[in-house]
């Protein structure tokens, strides 16, 4: 059991193997997904490099990246859909590569398009998958059914692409998975179909004690729903941590009386991003010790220390991570 | 797995009744045109004939064995459904057993829709190129005749239906190397050509290279030959069950795979039967 802070002296960097800074070995629960040393190239591109992560069974884990980070190609590992070039994964204790159909029986995975076959109706889609989990359960599919006011007798080319998703999710939930897979299945949506399926999401998740993993880059629609948070960059986990503990590490100084200027700022291992706003600046650091609140900084005066969502946070991050590459 | 193969009659279900339209309406028109010509030019002139039916009907059922494996995967791949297919927890292994149950199903209604459509136009057909009212019964005798006969229909029918099984294979895995259906139909239809013609020509060229002892290559030959369907069974199977996505250049390096071991195992044919020559 371990559990290092993001801390000042302790800058970022995977190549020494940080990616774990703070990791979810500390839930006293079996993970749920054991990933060492990963790594999957497609011929010459290389998409994961030398991936760790853990997710501690019955969390939400959400992982932020931006477009190619390696997050979709991540799920299709986990579910045996591709195979690692190197390392191991373990999915609810199984090898993907070796279990992969015993493993989406007990997996849940909706992503991000679905491509579903549109000349079959919402009911033919549902009888010809439900045969497929030895657990499903036709009055869950009812249930869902029902409470996403799906038509059964619409063929998926009719559906919008919210009803799509919403048709994955009923998928994805009525055979009762143990651990749910969500690879930016939002995106496309309307914000309003966005936001319905999120609420949708909560309530089917609410109280099911079920592992989540979703995968994103519209962070602010996750920030709610998960308590840990791992952010991928260019194939390779910049960190991991609850997200509580992230934002309260995260947050941006507002401080006055700096002479240094914004580059030896911005060269400071603890220090994410720094701006001038007028006379004061605005520095986002990434150690910040609520017990012990800094009072100066860089010879400056802290005036007020900001809380930060979840996206500023990982913009700083990547930002920060870019700046160092 | 009834589901599975469900879906995938679902979408070859109208092949066999396409491919069974398409063979009626050619024969129709040809036989419009050839009355047309007799006509015009006298009775000898025509060039329909009942060969015309057989080898046409040969083609539709050829070609009923080539679409009804063409869009297999290049279809799925092209839509990204395949993708579907594989995050359901069913083995890569049943997914190509249903996708080969599903095709094989179409041959052979293909066959059938194609071998009762050929057998009534091959009756009428005689009756109407002669005298309908003097000739007409005697060709329907002919025809009964023929079906008392059974290995007259049965042979060739049973030919025609093995190379459109073997069809079926080289579409299969051409369906696995193209995205899209039409042109996996079109490369499948010049491979189906090109591979018996490359057959026969190495057959042919065989006895050539071990001159004096020619016995074991025609044998060797045959056991090639024997093994071309089963071979690009197995290897569709082998890029499906291996090619991760089915949309990188890995497949095409599993194909290159596959017929590497192809062509070490002909190797290792004609070496063992060059080796038991004096033997046998």
């Amino acid at each position: 059991m371990h559990r290092q802070s993001l801390s000042l002296s302790h800058p970022i960097d995977p190549s020494k193997g940080d990616a774990g800074l703070l990791s979810p070995a500390i839930a006293s629960t079996p993970d749920a997904l054991r990933i060492q040393g990963l790594a999957k190239s497609f011929g010459k591109t290389s998409v994961l490099k030398d991936l760790d992560l853990d997710v501690p069974r019955g969390s939400v884990y959400a992982l932020l990246g931006r477009n190619g980070a390696g997050k979709s190609t991540l799920i299709q590992l986990m579910l045996g859909i591709l195979q690692p070039s190197a390392g191991q994964i373990r999915v609810l204790g199984l090898d993907p590569a070796r279990d992969g159909v015993e493993l989406r029986q007990r997996v849940g995975y909706i992503p991000e398009r679905l491509p579903m076959y549109d000349w079959m109706t919402v009911e033919e889609t549902l009888r010809f998958v439900s045969p497929h989990y030895r657990n499903w359960s036709r009055e869950d599919e009812a249930r869902l059914v029902t409470t996403f006011r799906l038509d059964r007798t619409k063929k998926v080319r009719e559906l919008s692409r919210g009803n799509i998703a919403l048709l994955a999710l009923v998928i994805a939930m009525a055979h009762d998975p143990e651990l749910v897979l969500l690879d930016e299945c939002t995106s496309g949506m309307d914000a309003i179909a966005r936001s319905e399926f999120d609420r949708t999401v909560i309530d089917a998740l609410h109280g099911s004690n079920r592992t989540v993993f979703f995968a994103s880059h519209q962070i602010h629609e996750i920030e709610r729903l998960c308590d840990w948070v791992g952010i991928l960059h260019d194939g390779r986990l910049l960190l991991q941590a609850p997200v509580d503990t992230l934002k309260s590490l995260v947050k941006m100084l507002r401080v006055t009386g700096i002479d240094e200027g914004e580059n030896t700022l911005a060269q400071s291992p603890n220090v994410l991003q720094a701006r001038t706003s007028g006379r004061e600046w605005l520095i986002t650091v990434q150690d910040y010790d609520e017990m012990t609140p800094p009072v100066k900084f860089f010879g400056g005066v802290v005036k007020e220390a900001i809380d930060l969502t979840l996206e500023e946070i990982f913009v700083a991050l990547v930002a920060k991570e870019e700046a160092r590459i | 797995m009834k589901a599975l193969i469900w879906k995938e009659w679902r979408e070859t279900r109208l092949i066999p009744a396409a491919i069974t339209i398409l063979f009626l309406v050619t024969n129709l028109l040809w036989t419009l045109i050839d009355i047309r010509v007799r006509a015009l030019y006298g009775p000898a002139s025509g060039s329909y004939t009942g060969n015309t039916t057989l080898i046409s009907a040969g083609i539709a059922v050829l070609l009923g064995g080539v679409l009804s494996a063409s869009g297999a995967f290049s279809g799925e791949i092209g839509a990204g459904s395949l993708s579907f297919l594989t995050m359901l927890p069913i083995s890569r292994g049943r997914i190509w057993v249903s996708k080969v149950i599903a095709g094989l199903m179409s041959v052979f209604l293909s066959c059938l829709g194609v071998g009762a459509a050929g057998a009534a136009i091959f009756a009428g057909h005689v009756g109407l190129l002669k005298d309908a009212a003097t000739y007409a019964p005697a060709a329907v005798n002919d025809y009964l005749f023929a079906l008392q006969d059974p290995h007259i229909i049965i042979f060739p029918m049973g030919i025609v239906l093995l190379a459109a099984i073997g069809c079926f294979g080289v579409s299969l895995m051409v369906s696995l190397l193209v995205d899209r259906t039409l042109i996996s139909s079109v490369i499948s239809i010049i491979a189906c050509v090109g591979i018996p013609f490359l057959v026969v020509c190495a057959m042919s060229a065989a006895p050539l290279l071990f001159s004096g002892s020619t016995g074991f290559a025609g044998q060797a030959g045959l056991t090639v030959l024997g093994l071309v369907i089963p071979v690009f069974y197995a290897a569709s199977y082998y890029i499906f069950a291996n090619g991760e996505t089915l949309r990188s250049s890995k497949r095409y390096f599993l194909m290159g795979q596959a017929l590497a071991c192809w062509m070490a195992l002909n190797v290792v044919i004609f070496a063992g039967c060059y080796a038991l020559r004096n033997i046998v």
